[in-house]
């Protein structure tokens, strides 16, 4: 159905497109907000996304491979994003504006904190990696295939960004720990 | 008491935080802008028309290069080239690859790895050695193209003519550019290393395949940021008499070889943009060390800029 939907598109067919924008929206804005951390910017990211792959589609040479070609650029828009972020953005962080997903209350805000703090840290290729990996649960070889990498790099951007957030996390208890006023 | 939890279930509830649902509003916003958006139907260019073709002189141009090809091939492989007509001190000739036309048309075609060489409409003999993966097409007669088709930014290599230029890429509104560069080498140089609103090298000068030119490199901001971009958020640089554009994304860099191709001017330009890998920069670069330029056609063949 996908592939059928993808091949009226590349013919020009909007409504087809449209459709496909019903199927992928939300798991494209899901992955962006993640890479972001920003609502407003995800949107851009993936409004960006999907207008691109409308102007480019009919150079698609695979209509199955859509999917991660959708993903190459959508990551490729939250990068440009981040890019515009670091040079221009102030600091202010805006929150999410919907969805069923609330803060775990489990995560404690100092973890949360933490978390935040590095991941800004993190670079937008590792950020990418380790969204589309841990919360997309794309596969090394697919990730490589998204952000056009061989895998060993993906690995080691993988590692990168996951010590480095566990390493947030163990930090921060032990600050907990160690100055918090008894 | 609660049980400390594990550094990775405290990441994984981290990251299942926030929203997971499109908002309408962006939703509309892209439907909204789908039928203001033009397809495009091939590599590089915009509005790119190709002028229609019957089945007769398709085939006849067909059996004339098929004809070419074989006489070409006997001349170069025959016995005897030195007139002479005696044996030859190497008897078994090093074979040369034949270039097989670069595909004429509408929309970029994958191209099986080899040599390719330009055809008409085009004016100029261009022969390359192309690497599998990529695409091309010969798009009318102002322009030819090799791109990466995974690539959505269209990294690759343009061979054109008759460009004009664009008064401001970083302020578009379709001006062009005033006056217009002459028809010399150094005069387009000079006028695309002096276009506000883009960063621009130092025209240097270049030989390729013999040919005598200037290079420089374009270099568009790495945002957008305070300027009013052409449609699709893109420094648009030239056009083409029959439409086509050069458009830069921001972050992008297009180095630029103008060329003195016996009297006529030819312009080679290799896009880079941010997130090109390695292996497709080194692709497009092997692709430029191994262009040869045949002869340029009579003056009065080439087609004139409208």
């Amino acid at each position: 159905m996908r592939t059928r939907l993808v091949e009226r598109a590349m013919r020009g067919d909007d409504v087809a497109f449209t459709e496909l924008i019903d199927l992928d929206g939300d798991r494209c804005y899901a992955i962006a907000y993640r890479i972001l951390r920003d609502a407003e910017r995800a949107q851009d990211a993936v409004q960006q996304a999907f207008l691109l792959a409308w102007r480019e589609l009919p150079r698609l040479r695979d209509p199955e491979r859509f999917g991660p070609w959708l993903h190459r650029l959508l990551v490729n828009a939250c990068h440009e994003e981040l890019r515009r972020q670091r040079r221009w953005s102030t600091r202010i962080r805006a929150l999410p504006v919907d969805g069923p997903s609330e803060p775990d209350t489990t995560v404690s805000v100092d973890d949360r904190d933490a978390l935040d703090r590095a991941f800004a840290r993190l670079t937008p290729e590792q950020r990418s990696v380790f969204v589309l990996h841990h919360h997309a649960g794309l596969a090394l070889a697919e990730i490589a295939d998204v952000v056009g990498v061989p895998v060993g790099t993906v690995k080691s951007r993988l590692h990168y960004a996951t010590r480095t957030l566990r390493a947030a996390i163990v930090a921060d208890g032990q600050i907990d720990r160690e100055a918090r006023p008894a | 008491m609660t049980t400390p939890r594990h550094p990775d279930e405290i990441l994984a509830a981290w990251l299942d935080e926030g929203p997971v649902r499109l908002p309408d509003a962006t939703r509309r916003a892209i439907v909204v802008a789908l039928p203001t958006t033009t397809q495009r139907r091939h590599a590089w260019s915009a509005p790119w028309r190709f002028p229609t073709m019957s089945t007769i002189p398709k085939l006849a141009i067909g059996a004339v290069a098929i004809i070419a090809l074989v006489l070409g091939g006997v001349l170069l492989l025959g016995p005897g080239r030195d007139g002479a007509g005696g044996p030859q001190a190497t008897p078994t000739p090093a074979p040369t690859p034949i270039p097989s036309p670069l595909p004429t048309g509408e929309g970029a075609v994958p191209l099986a790895a080899g040599t390719y060489m330009t055809g008409d409409p085009f004016p100029f003999r261009i022969s390359m050695t192309v690497p599998a993966g990529l695409s091309g097409n010969v798009g009318g007669p102002y322009a030819a193209w090799i791109s990466h088709d995974s690539d959505p930014n269209q990294n690759g290599i343009g061979f054109t003519l008759g460009q004009s230029l664009f008064a401001d890429p970083c302020h578009f509104d379709g001006s062009p550019l005033s006056p217009q560069p002459g028809p010399s080498v150094d005069a387009l140089a000079t006028a695309l290393a002096s276009l506000p609103g883009i960063t621009a090298t130092t025209p240097t000068d270049v030989v390729v395949d013999g040919r005598h030119g200037k290079e420089l490199t374009l270099t568009a901001p790495a945002s957008s940021a305070g300027c009013s971009l052409a449609p699709g958020d893109v420094f648009r640089v030239w056009q083409l008499p029959l439409g086509a554009t050069l458009d830069l994304i921001p972050g992008a860099s297009d180095q630029i070889r103008i060329l003195d191709v016996d009297g006529q001017r030819l312009v080679i330009d290799s896009i880079s943009n941010p997130g090109q890998t390695a292996q497709q920069t080194a692709e497009v670069q092997a692709i430029l060390d191994s262009i040869n330029i045949d002869p340029a056609p009579a003056a009065s063949g080439s087609p004139a800029p409208s």
